[in-house]
C-alpha cells in the first residue's frame, strides 16, 4: 500500500479532532478525568499533525513536487523560493489547510496553557476547540484536499505558476496574518461556549481570553492593513480600500472584535453586558465563517482569486448550525447572564462604550448588507444588483465620524456617572481645538462638511489623549516626586492596558486624517506621453525620459523612466520607474507602480501600456512611441501607514504584561501603595 | 525503499498517537487540566478585587489631576469601597473589625489580600 505522508498526517489530524470532541464531551458531561485528559492529548496531536501536514505541503512546493495537482497549479520552476512558499495559500486548498492548521495550533496552545483555567470550564473548552477545528480539517481533507495526486503517467516537469498579482512581498505575510486573526477568534468563542456549557459564567472566560483576543485582533488589524498596502502598490488604481467583498469579509469580524474588546471592560468593571459580550464573541467567530462563505462560494463577485468553488454551501450549513446552537445556549443560561448593575447615567463610560459598540455593529451591519445585497436582490427580483463604494461611503462615513467622537469621549469619561462640570473640565480644550479646525476647513470649503468634521474630530481625539497624558504625568510626578517626563514614560510601564489603548486610538486618529485627506483632496489624471514630453499634474511636472523593454526570469517588462520636478522649477527632485509586466506562462499582466513618498503627499505613477496601433506594435519602436499613464497625488498618504504602525505599537504595549505571565495581570506594588496611602488618609 | 520507510513511519506515528490517547485511561493520577481551581468563583473574586483596585486608582488619579470635584470623588470612592466590602463578604473572608470610617480599612484589606496572592 502506498501512503502519502502529507495526506496521512492530515487524515490523522482530522481523526484526532473527531476523537477530541467525542472524548471531551464524554469527559466533561460525565466528569471522567481520564476521558478529558485523553481529549486534551488528542487536541495537542491535532495541532502537531496539522502542522506537519502543512510542512509536507511546503516541502512539496519548495522541491517542485508536481505529483500534487495543487503544487502544479500554483507554482513553477521559475518562481523564487519565498513565492513558492506563499503559493501554499495562493489557492483554495492550501489556504484551507493553513486556516485549519492555525486553528489547531491555537487549540494546542490553549491546552498547553490550561494550568490556571478552572477545571469545569476547561473541560468544555477542549471539545469546542476540537469540533471547531474538525470542521475546517474535514473541508480540507474531503472537499479541497491539497494532496490530490496527478496520475503517475501524466506528471508534468513544470507547473502552471502562481497568479502574478500574488507574487508580491506583501502576499508573503498578508494572508497568514489575516488567517491568524480569523482563527485566533476561535479561542474566545471556545471559552464563551465552554463557559455557557459549564455554567462558569463569571468574568473568568473574558480574562482568560484577553490575550488571545488581543493577539487575534492585532493579527487581523495588521493583515487588513497589509492587504490595503498590497492593493495600493500592486493593483495600480491609486487606492488602498475598494470595499471589495473579500476586503469586507475581513473587516466584518474586525468590527465585532473591536466592539468585544471594548465591551468586556464594562463587564469586568461593572458586571454588565454579559449577554452582549457572549453574543459578540460568538458573532465575531461566526463572521469569520461568513467571510469564508463569501470568499469561497463564488456567489458574490470579487477581484480576489478564491471564488467560484463549490464548497460555499458547507460553510453556510456550518454557520446556520453555529448560530442555532449559540442562541439556544445563551437562552438556556439567560438567568446566569443577568447584569449585576444597571446603567446609572447617560454620561458615563459604560454608556459611551455601549454606543461605541452600537456604532461598530451598525457599520458591520451596513457593510454586511452591502456585501450580501446581490444575493438578496437576486432572490427578490431575479437580478443580481451590486452596490459599490459610493453606497459604503455614504452609509459608513457618518458612522465612522460618530465612532471618532466616541473614541475621544469614551476613555476619559468617568465610570457610573460623570457630572457636567467634570465633563466640561475634561473636554473643553479638546472640544474647542476640534471645533476651530472644523470651522477653518468649513470656511475654506463649505461643501466639504464631512471632511471638515473628520479633521476636527481627529484633532479632538489627539487633544484628549494629549491632555490626559499631561494630566496623568503631572499627577504622578507629584506622587512620586519625579519629573513629568519621567512620570509620563512610566505611565506606559505601569498601566500598559490603558496607555497602550490610548496609543491605538492615537494611531487611528492619525489614520483618519490620512484617509480623509487622501479621499477628499486626491488628484487623478490619465494621459499619454512620448519621450521628451512634459506634463503638469498638481504641483509636479513630469517628463518622460525614456521607454524600454526587457526580459526577466519568467516575465517580460515594459518600463518607463519619468523625471519629476516641482512645477515651475528646473531641478529634478526624483525619477520614477513604473513598469508593466507580462507573464507568458499564465498570460497575465501586472502593473508595477512607482511612488514618490513624502510626508506631504504620494506621487503615484502607473504605466497603463503603450498607446500605439497594431502595426506600430509589431515593430515595437519605443523611441517614438506614446505611453499611457495614470497618475495620482494622494495627500498625507504616508500617514496612513505611520498611523498603522502606531496602532501596532499600542497593541504591543497592551499585550506586553499579558504575555508574561501569560494569564492574568499581577497587581503592581504601586497600585497597592496608592490604595494603602488613601487608607492611611 | 522510500515508500517502505514512509509506510513504516506512518504506522509508528499512528501507533504513538493511539498510545497517547489511551495513556490517561491506564495510568492513575492523570488529570486535565492541572488546575487547582474546581470552579471559577474564587478566581472571579480575585478578578473583581483587581478591578476595584484599578477603579480606586483611576479615581484617585482623576481627583489628583483635577478632573473630578471633591464631592464627586468622595461619593464615587465610598460607593466603590462599599461594593468591595460586599465582595469581601461574599468571598467569606473575615473582615477586620469595623472602624469609624468603614471605607479605609476595607480598601487596605483588599489591597492586602491582593498583595498576598
Amino acid at each position: 500500500m502506498k501512503i502519502d505522508l502529507g495526506n496521512f498526517l492530515l487524515a490523522l489530524a482530522w481523526l484526532m479532532s473527531s476523537y477530541g470532541f467525542v472524548a471531551g464531551v464524554y469527559g466533561a458531561s460525565r466528569k471522567r478525568e481520564a476521558a478529558s485528559a485523553s481529549a486534551a492529548n488528542a487536541v495537542v496531536l491535532m495541532g502537531l499533525f496539522s502542522f506537519l501536514s502543512l510542512a509536507a505541503l511546503g516541502t512539496a512546493f519548495l522541491s517542485g513536487d508536481y505529483r500534487y495537482e495543487y503544487v502544479w497549479q500554483n507554482s513553477n520552476n521559475a518562481m523564487y523560493a519565498p513565492y513558492r512558499m506563499s503559493a501554499i495559500w495562493g489557492g483554495m486548498s492550501g489556504s484551507m489547510l493553513l486556516w485549519a492548521t492555525f486553528m489547531a495550533l491555537f487549540a494546542m496552545v490553549v491546552v498547553w496553557r490550561s494550568a490556571r483555567v478552572p477545571v469545569l470550564l476547561m473541560r468544555w473548552v477542549v471539545p469546542v476547540l476540537a469540533i471547531a477545528t474538525n470542521f475546517f480539517l474535514a473541508v480540507t481533507l474531503f472537499l479541497t484536499n491539497p494532496f490530490k495526486l496527478i496520475p503517475t503517467d501524466q506528471i508534468p516537469t513544470d507547473g502552471s505558476g502562481l497568479n502574478p498579482l500574488l507574487q508580491n512581498p506583501s502576499m508573503l505575510i498578508h494572508p497568514p496574518f489575516l488567517y491568524l486573526g480569523f482563527t485566533g477568534f476561535s479561542v474566545p468563542f471556545a471559552f464563551c461556549m465552554g463557559a455557557l456549557l459549564s455554567r462558569q459564567l463569571s468574568d473568568n472566560w473574558i480574562r482568560l481570553t484577553r490575550l488571545s483576543t488581543l493577539i487575534a485582533w492585532g493579527f487581523l488589524t495588521v493583515g487588513i492593513i497589509l492587504g490595503g498596502h498590497w492593493a495600493y502598490i500592486e493593483l495600480g488604481w491609486g487606492g488602498f480600500w475598494a470595499w471589495d467583498p473579500v476586503e469586507n469579509a475581513s473587516f466584518l469580524p474586525w468590527l465585532t472584535g473591536t466592539a468585544f474588546l471594548h465591551s468586556v471592560m464594562v463587564q469586568q468593571r461593572r458586571g454588565m453586558l454579559k449577554v452582549w459580550n457572549a453574543s459578540l464573541a460568538i458573532l465575531t467567530y461566526a463572521l469569520t465563517v461568513l467571510g469564508t462563505f463569501i470568499t469561497r462560494s463564488g456567489v458574490v463577485q470579487s477581484v480576489h482569486a478564491f471564488s467560484n468553488s463549490d464548497v460555499g454551501w458547507v460553510f453556510l450549513v456550518y454557520l446556520a448550525v453555529l448560530i442555532v446552537v449559540s442562541v439556544v445556549l445563551i437562552a438556556w443560561r439567560w438567568k446566569d447572564l443577568r447584569p449585576e448593575h444597571q446603567f446609572e447615567s447617560f454620561f458615563s463610560r459604560e454608556t459611551a462604550f455601549l454606543f461605541n459598540n452600537l456604532v461598530l455593529l451598525a457599520i458591520c451591519f451596513a457593510t454586511a448588507w452591502g456585501v450580501l445585497f446581490p444575493l438578496v436582490s437576486e432572490a427578490l427580483s431575479g437580478e443580481k444588483s451590486v452596490v459599490g463604494p459610493p453606497f459604503f461611503n455614504r452609509v459608513n462615513v457618518p458612522l465612522f465620524i460618530a465612532l471618532m467622537f466616541l473614541m475621544g469621549v469614551g476613555p476619559l469619561i468617568a465610570w457610573r456617572k460623570a457630572s457636567l462640570s467634570s465633563l466640561w473640565k475634561t473636554f473643553r480644550v479638546p472640544f474647542f481645538s476640534g471645533s476651530i479646525i472644523t470651522a477653518i476647513f468649513l470656511v475654506l470649503d463649505s461643501t466639504r462638511i464631512y471632511t471638515a468634521v473628520s479633521f476636527g474630530l481627529a484633532l479632538f481625539v489627539i487633544a484628549t489623549i494629549e491632555a490626559e497624558f499631561r494630566r496623568a504625568a503631572k499627577a504622578r510626578s507629584v506622587i512620586t516626586s519625579s519629573t513629568p517626563m519621567q512620570s509620563g514614560l512610566k505611565l506606559f510601564a505601569r498601566r500598559p492596558q490603558k496607555w497602550g489603548g490610548f496609543l491605538v486610538h492615537l494611531g487611528v486618529a492619525v489614520m483618519c486624517i490620512a484617509i480623509t485627506a487622501s479621499m477628499a483632496y486626491k488628484v487623478e489624471k490619465d494621459f499619454t506621453l512620448k519621450t521628451g514630453d512634459k506634463l503638469r499634474v498638481g504641483n509636479y511636472e513630469l517628463e518622460l525620459l525614456k521607454l524600454s523593454d526587457g526580459q526577466r526570469r519568467d516575465y517580460s517588462i515594459l518600463s518607463a523612466e519619468v523625471a519629476v520636478r516641482r512645477a515651475g522649477e528646473s531641478k529634478v527632485i526624483g525619477t520614477l520607474r513604473p513598469e508593466k509586466r507580462f507573464y507568458p506562462r499564465t498570460q497575465q499582466s501586472t502593473t508595477e507602480v512607482d511612488i514618490r513618498m513624502t510626508m506631504k503627499d504620494d506621487l503615484y505613477i502607473a504605466l497603463a501600456g503603450l498607446d500605439m496601433t497594431d502595426s506600430e506594435a509589431k515593430t515595437m519602436d519605443l523611441v517614438g512611441a506614446k505611453a499611457a499613464f495614470k497618475v495620482f497625488i494622494n495627500p498625507l498618504q504616508v500617514w496612513l501607514w505611520v498611523g498603522a504602525l502606531v496602532v501596532l505599537l499600542g497593541t504591543l504595549v497592551v499585550l506586553r504584561p499579558l504575555l508574561s505571565p501569560l494569564l492574568g495581570r499581577e497587581v503592581t506594588e504601586e497600585e497597592v501603595e496608592i490604595v494603602e496611602m488613601r487608607a492611611r488618609g | 525503499m522510500i515508500e517502505i520507510f514512509v509506510t513504516m513511519l506512518s504506522v509508528v506515528i499512528a501507533f504513538a498517537a493511539g498510545m497517547a490517547l489511551v495513556f490517561p485511561f491506564f495510568v492513575a493520577g492523570v488529570t486535565f487540566p492541572r488546575s487547582a481551581a474546581g470552579d471559577d468563583t474564587k478566581s472571579d473574586n480575585s478578578i473583581r478585587q483587581d478591578a476595584y483596585l484599578q477603579a480606586l486608582e483611576d479615581l484617585e488619579m482623576d481627583f489628583r489631576s483635577g478632573k473630578l470635584p471633591e464631592a464627586e470623588y468622595q461619593a464615587s470612592r465610598q460607593q466603590l469601597l462599599e461594593e468591595a466590602a460586599l465582595l469581601k463578604l461574599s468571598a467569606a473572608v473575615p473582615l477586620t473589625p469595623a472602624p469609624a470610617d468603614a471605607g479605609e480599612p476595607i480598601g487596605a484589606s483588599i489591597s492586602g489580600s491582593v498583595k498576598s496572592q
